[in-house]
């Protein structure tokens, strides 16, 4: 779709979340493989949305969570284990 | 004139109660004029219809066809009338039920007919010109069925924003010489939606309802199972009391975009939504943080050198 490596496009997308703070993985999805997945620890979708037009500049057309990963990650932050780890 | 501007012309000489009413009387002044203009437009667009003398109109339920219906009606009386739906996989259920609450309600002579955009491979494949195809199964079966009753002639309701977009759908219209009155008149989405309002339409603020078709990206072929998951997802999501949205087909994973303003409450329904979209077929859901957009899935992609960013 794009001629740039898949792996370049993640590294970039990754970047982009260390430099805003964030810890977290970026897959690739999509019948078009322009869909941006992004695995972070962060809850505030308008932080997410800030950071979306950096990523698509990484070679994506959409920025996404996936939502059973992320309610995954939202009930496990609330868990008494987590919590405890905190 | 923009307000500050208002407010710097008249604050050497008015200061504050008298400088706010100021601006607000030029406002005021401001909303007449356009209101005005609004409906001249009106008045241009039943002038045309009457000139017309008889229509069949293109009637999918939306804003558009809706309020060109009944405005035809009031015009030309209901027997000079014929509201036409289109039928097929690609066409919402929800929206058929609109159409004909709508024909009911107001009077508007209404019929359904079959159109059979699945069985064209130009239209599967899902080409960027997909509309062209669509529209011109649609509205050659409308030409025909004018002729047929003697209506002079074959409407749509496109109107003057459409004008702006490249819409290959309006180029099959005007191939098979279908008219857009309400883009004639110079009426625009906002302003139908004003007169909508004024005429107690219920669709003055429905959301746009583009057909099925439009949720997949292009190059992803059209097929009935596709269309009937994106609808039973969007069925779905709209349940749990979200109205303005998507859901776009990207193959095994659904990509939902929400109004900005719901993505909040989408975030804290995660697991919810996940499930209900997960129960229509994709193996995957995915929440798109930008939130809705009209048009997205014809966004360009964005690259920039990546060689600053690497580490």
């Amino acid at each position: 779709m794009t001629g740039r490596d898949e792996a370049d496009r993640i590294r970039a997308a990754r970047t982009v979340l260390r430099d805003a703070g964030l810890e977290g993985t970026v897959e690739i999805a999509g019948h078009g493989r322009d869909v941006a997945v992004v695995h972070a620890d962060e809850t505030d979708p308008l932080r997410l949305a800030a950071l979306a037009p950096a990523i698509k500049a990484a070679g994506f057309r959409y920025v996404t969570i996936d939502l059973a990963a992320f309610a995954d990650r939202s009930n496990g932050a609330m868990s008494p284990e987590r919590r405890a780890d905190a | 004139m923009p307000d500050d501007a208002v407010g710097r012309a008249c604050c050497p000489m008015t200061t504050g109660l008298a400088c706010v009413a100021s601006k607000e009387r030029q406002r005021e002044e401001r909303e007449r004029g356009m209101a005005e203009a609004v409906h001249e437009r009106f008045d241009a667009l039943v002038a045309l219809l009457r000139g017309v003398g008889s229509a069949c109109i293109g009637y999918s339920g939306g804003v558009d066809s809706v309020f060109l219906a009944r405005v035809a009606v009031d015009a030309l009386g209901p027997d000079r009338v014929l509201a036409v739906t289109g039928l097929s996989e690609a066409y919402p259920q929800v929206q058929r039920n609109v159409a004909r609450e709508c024909a009911g309600r107001f009077g508007i002579p209404h019929l359904e007919i079959q159109t059979d955009e699945l069985s064209d491979p130009s239209y599967t494949a899902n080409p960027r010109n997909r509309c062209y195809h669509c529209k011109t199964e649609l509205w050659g079966k409308l030409t025909a069925l004018a002729a047929e009753r003697g209506l002079a002639a074959v409407l749509d309701g496109s109107n003057a924003d459409d004008a702006r977009d490249v819409r290959p759908g309006m180029v099959a219209a005007r191939e098979l010489g279908v008219r857009s009155p309400l883009l004639e008149a110079g009426l625009t989405k906002a302003d139908i939606r004003a007169l909508s309002r004024e005429l107690g339409l219920p669709t003055w603020d429905q959301p746009s309802s583009p057909c099925l078709s439009s949720r997949l990206p292009y190059g992803l072929a059209v097929t009935t199972e596709r269309l009937r998951q994106v609808e039973r997802a969007e069925s779905e999501v709209r349940a749990l009391g979200f109205r303005e949205f998507r859901v776009r087909h990207h193959g095994d994973a659904a990509r939902i975009e929400v109004a900005p303003a719901d993505l909040p409450r989408a975030f804290r329904s995660a697991s919810t939504i996940e499930a209900a979209v997960h129960r229509a077929g994709f193996s995957r859901v995915l929440l798109d943080v930008e939130g809705y957009r009209s048009g997205a899935l014809n966004e360009p992609l964005q690259l920039v050198s990546l060689t600053a960013g690497k580490r």
